[in-house]
């Protein structure tokens, strides 16, 4: 069953009176529960992509149309219930909230669909490993135990799709390597589907398909 | 943990986790609206106590008063009403004497039905009972210290002597202002006659107080009305009745209101930079909430909350302040607030207060928090960091500001028509100020662009405040208006003080002697030791002026001044030494036919637009006077030296009836002695102390001065924070600013040096542009309402200039070293990092 699919995607941005385009003519499918990985050279557009598919921006052009439904079409406010309740996000560099310790940053997207879990919460403190951490805040973590957070907090509303945009980027190899296979084994064990924008081969190798970009069109 | 709302908890971690932020934003507040509650509850505390002792201040139901015996109407009217329902006061000036001391009183002769309302407080007998002895007479604390006297001891007081039967503690109808010529005095009216004042006396008080019940009432007020219509006699019902606690205190309370409503509007916009710094601090992790779906109007509200819940804090800090104040501020405020009045923090005032915190808070920040709809969640994958969302205010929120500001001034000022005069006048000198920084602006764009500054530095400098353009914009306008503010209010009360020395020079008259007769200024002279100068008054109306009565004239020329009123004519031979000859060869030519030569005043001839030569008819007590305007005379300078607006050849008017007063200058230590002298040989005679007059009315005005330096002080307060939150809001962008000089590789010095060089310009320019705004206002304002002339206050600018550039050096240095010290070098290892 197709979960999300594009059609001929294009996004540009105003450069004075000229423009660029950075997306052009993007098709894509991505089935429900599968692990797809993104390619391609810096500056290529994967993130602008990825802020596409995941509702943050809305394209010049084309269509994005997650569970039968027009991305375009909707408003702000529709978009933004939308990442709430189906869509996760892991970033390069973490954006926890600083003011909201580990605990509260995991039980952020719950609260602000006014929903209440913290059985929920504790379980997905317990499986990315920061039990012993849960009162300290943003600050006080190494970029392991933040992006982990990360991870938590994009997984606790049972999101059908998770983005991941190079979600090791700021980490160590050590630490890389823990993020990636928890991230992983959640995506397992919760059935959604993960799309991770990555420049390591290997773990390209592990996803069901890779996507390259480039010059802002699949390759 | 959690539980609640996270969204709150985030944004009151991230404001109270910057102590700056909360600190600013309660000082801001807690500075005007503590002065506001305390000037309320000191304007309800006054209102309440003049609606609870309505009855008991005026006197009666319906009062009737006059300075001329009441007329046989009036009289007839007043037999009506049962002798115990109704009292007739005497009121007037005449000295008392004891052993070798004299003093100055405000007699009052009643009749012993005197309270109808309201209690004498005596000290002996606490409540007084009705009863006074011939003979017996009740004064205040002041004639005992001043005379040597105790309770039972004997004074004299014109041609009579008197026992002191108790000492007068509070006077239910006395005048609750402070200041009043001569101490008090009660006597009945049954032994007025013995005093030998009345009859040659020319200022009585005629008064009388009537008891009536609510239908009479209507009908005696009525009646009384139509009696003396077209009367100086004034006929009020207790409702009507103006006091004078309500005046003074009320109109200087106004005025101190309207000053701190002034201080309000400022620390709303010291609000505005807060909350807009607070805001793009935050831009960051509203991204990201926006990016994990926070609904925008959940976002909005957080902050909202946030501010509102700071603006209830402030309040409940203000309140604790105004309590404070008035605990133990209670004694500066006697110059405006009789004693009587209690004084306490009013629930209305509070009340007030946090309506206006709230409402101000909203208005203030309400243009920030919609700013937060422009938020892209998508900036969170782009590390760039937008720029702070500039000062902009829609049209909708010009509009509600407007509205909420003529509101605050219709409800202070009590009135619709003089709310929108405030409200437009300010909203004027604010367009005034934005104009003035666009200017500004530009200037320095052209001077910058056109390469007219040569060094490096100053250069930078003046690109830098240029490039800020919104910021710079803020920061000016808002720093000149809080100058402008504090110097309007130094530059009056400047003007104020300069007035009050220049009515009493060294040179002018320090004693006055009033009902003189001619034939006791040799004797008078004598005990002066020197000639002293006398004038003669002769009382008149106007009856026409270039034909034309003054019914019409009233018509014409407006109501400077009551030409219907009696007029004091005088006599000399020459011009007196304080006056000069302004139009006119002589002070008088010669009589031709039946119409004699006058000489008028400049600025009553001015008012009354005559020439020389043009007819001006009197009605001198019942004999039509024909006069032409001989010549026009002006005074070297104010002060109490008399004069007259009119004043003839001396064969025209010797023979009138007539009072004389004189004037003299004598060592001022020696005035208690003539004037004890004078008192025992001449007792009709009353001395004015001028020397102790003015100490006196000195000391009042200090007192006046006093509280205006306080709420002058408070602006002050507001106008630093309002620097200090212009600082922290505009920080982000100075920071970066530095980083890239750092970056670039300028000296640590140069940075410090461009930073105070910023501060300087744009400090200096702001105190330029609100300070020649406040000396215009205050120049306006003295000469043109007051009628005052204006002085310059020069040490006073010289000194705030000083200050202010001490302050602006102190403060970026502070800022810049916080600023590169702590922050810089992170940010550049980010840029090349
Ligand atoms: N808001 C924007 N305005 C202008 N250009 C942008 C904006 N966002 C991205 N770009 C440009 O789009 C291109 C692709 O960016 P991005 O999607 O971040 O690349 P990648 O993630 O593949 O490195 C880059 O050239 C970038 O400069
Ligand atoms: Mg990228």
């Amino acid at each position: 069953m197709t979960l999300l699919r594009t059609q001929n995607l294009n996004k540009s941005f105003p450069i004075g009176d000229d423009q660029i385009n950075v997306l052009k003519g993007i098709n894509i499918n991505i089935e429900a529960g599968e692990f797809v990985a993104i390619m391609g050279k810096s500056g290529s557009g994967k993130s602008t992509l990825l802020s596409l598919l995941a509702g943050l921006d809305q394209a010049t052009s084309g269509q994005v149309i997650l569970a039968d439904e027009d991305l375009g079409q909707l408003s702000e406010e529709q978009l933004a219930i939308k990442r709430q309740s189906d869509i996760g996000f892991v970033f390069q560099s973490f954006h926890l909230i600083p003011t909201l310790n580990v605990e509260e940053n995991i039980a952020f997207p719950l609260n602000i669909a006014r929903q209440h879990n913290p059985e929920k919460v504790d379980a997905l403190i317990e499986a990315v490993e920061l039990a012993h951490r849960k009162k300290s805040f943003p600050n006080q973590l190494s970029g392991g135990e933040k992006q982990r957070t990360a991870i938590a907090r994009a997984l606790v509303t049972d999101p059908k799709i998770l983005f991941a945009d190079e979600p090791t980027g700021n980490l160590d190899e050590t630490n890389a390597k823990q993020v990636i296979e928890l991230l992983l084994n959640l995506q397992k064990a919760s059935g959604t589907a993960l799309i991770i924008v990555t420049h390591d081969p290997a773990l390209a190798a592990l996803a069901d398909r890779t996507i390259t970009i480039k010059d802002g069109q699949i390759s | 943990m959690t539980k609640g709302n996270l969204s709150r908890r985030i944004v009151w971690r991230e404001w109270l986790g910057h102590g700056i932020y909360p600190v600013l934003f309660c000082l801001s507040l807690l500075v005007s609206l503590g002065a506001y509650l305390v000037l309320d509850s000191l304007q309800s505390a006054v209102d309440e106590y003049v609606i609870t002792n309505q009855k008991a201040m005026v006197g009666g139901d319906v009062v009737i008063q006059s300075n001329q015996p009441f007329s046989d109407d009036v009289r007839q009217i007043l037999s009506k009403v049962p002798r115990q329902d109704q009292v007739n006061e005497h009121q007037f000036n005449g000295m008392a004497y004891a052993h070798d001391a004299s003093l100055l009183l405000r007699i009052k002769a009643i009749d012993l039905t005197y309270p109808l309302y309201g209690e004498l407080k005596l000290s002996e007998s606490n409540t007084w009972d009705h009863q006074l002895a011939p003979g017996q007479v009740l004064v205040e604390r002041q004639v005992l210290t001043a005379l040597n006297l105790s309770i039972g001891d004997r004074l004299t007081v014109g041609e009579a002597e008197f026992t002191v039967a108790d000492e007068i503690i509070e006077e239910p109808d006395r005048p609750l202002t402070a200041f009043g010529f001569g101490a008090r005095l009660i006597m009945s009216n049954d032994d007025l006659l013995k005093t030998g004042l009345m009859g040659s006396r020319s200022r009585i008080q005629y008064r009388a107080e009537l008891r009536l019940d609510d239908e009479q009432a209507q009908a005696t007020l009525n009646a009384l009305k139509q009696a003396t219509k077209g009367t100086k006699t004034r006929v009020t019902g207790d409702e009507d009745a103006n006091t004078s606690i309500s005046q003074v205190s009320g109109n200087f309370l106004q005025f101190l209101k309207l000053l701190v409503v002034a201080v309000i509007v400022l620390s709303g916009v010291g609000l505005m930079s807060v909350v807009k710094a607070f805001a793009g601090r935050q831009q960051h992790t509203n991204a990201i909430r926006r990016a994990l779906g926070e609904p925008i109007s959940q976002l909005k509200n957080s902050y909202y909350g946030l501010l509102l819940g700071m603006a209830v804090l402030a309040t409940a800090l203000a309140w604790g302040l105004s309590w404070l104040v008035i605990a133990f501020g209670e004694s500066s405020f006697a110059a405006i607030i009789p004693a009587q009045v209690e004084l306490t923090v009013a629930w209305t005032s509070v009340v007030k207060v946090t309506l206006i915190a709230l409402g101000l808070t909203f208005l203030m920040t309400h243009s920030t928090i919609q700013s937060l709809n422009h938020i892209k969640p998508v900036a969170v994958l782009h590390d760039h960091q937008g720029s702070q969302g500039s000062w902009r205010t829609s049209k909708g929120w010009v509009l509600l500001a407007t509205l909420a500001l003529w509101a605050l001034m219709t409800l202070e000022m009590g009135d619709a028509w003089m709310g929108t005069q405030v409200t437009v006048g300010l909203l004027v000198i604010a367009l005034l100020f934005t104009a003035f920084s666009g200017l500004l602006l530009k200037g320095l764009k052209s001077l910058a662009e056109r390469g007219h500054i040569k060094h490096w530095l100053s250069k930078l400098a003046v690109m830098s405040i240029f490039r800020k353009g919104n910021h710079t914009m803020l920061f000016f306008t808002t720093l000149s208006m809080a100058i402008m503010v504090m110097g309007s209010i130094v530059a009056l009360n400047h003007t104020i003080d300069q007035q009050l020395l220049s009515t009493y020079p060294e040179n002018s008259p320090n004693m006055f002697l009033l009902d003189v007769q001619s034939d006791q200024h040799e004797a008078l002279d004598d005990m002066a030791g020197k000639a002293l100068t006398y004038y003669p008054v002769i009382r008149a109306r106007i009856e026409s002026v270039r034909g034309l009565d003054t019914q019409t004239l009233r018509d014409e020329l407006g109501n400077y001044d009551n030409l219907e009123r009696v007029f004091n004519l005088s006599y000399a031979n020459e011009v007196l030494p304080t006056e000069f000859l302004e139009r006119g060869d002589a002070l008088f030519d010669v009589k031709t036919g039946d119409s004699v030569p006058v000489s008028m005043l400049s600025s009553f001839a001015e008012f009354l637009q005559v020439e020389l030569g043009d007819e001006v008819v009197f009605n001198v007590q019942g004999i039509t006077l024909k006069a032409h305007v001989s010549s026009i005379r002006k005074r070297h300078q104010r002060g109490p030296s008399p004069f007259f607006y009119f004043v003839f050849q001396p064969e025209v008017m010797a023979s009138a009836p007539q009072i004389q007063f004189a004037t003299g200058q004598v060592e001022a230590h020696r005035i208690p002695d003539i004037q004890t002298a004078i008192a025992k040989k001449f007792p009709g005679i009353t001395t004015l102390n001028g020397a102790s007059i003015a100490k006196q009315l000195k000391s009042y005005v200090d007192q006046l001065t006093q509280l205006i330096q306080i709420f002058t002080g408070l602006s002050v307060l507001a106008g630093l924070m309002i620097f200090i939150s212009s600082l922290v809001s505009t920080s982000q962008d100075r920071l970066k600013d530095s980083a890239y000089f750092r970056l670039m590789g300028m000296l640590t010095k140069d940075l410090y040096l461009l930073n105070i060089m910023e501060f300087i310009i744009l400090g200096l320019s702001a105190f330029v542009a609100g300070g020649s705004l406040a000396w215009l206002t205050t120049y306006v304002i003295t000469t043109e309402w007051f009628n005052l002339p204006f002085s310059f206050p020069w040490q006073t600018t010289l000194l705030a200039s000083a200050a202010l550039l001490g302050t602006l050096v102190v403060i970026s240095l502070v800022y810049s070293r916080l600023v590169i010290q702590s922050n810089v070098m992170n940010l550049v290892r980010k840029m090349v990092g």
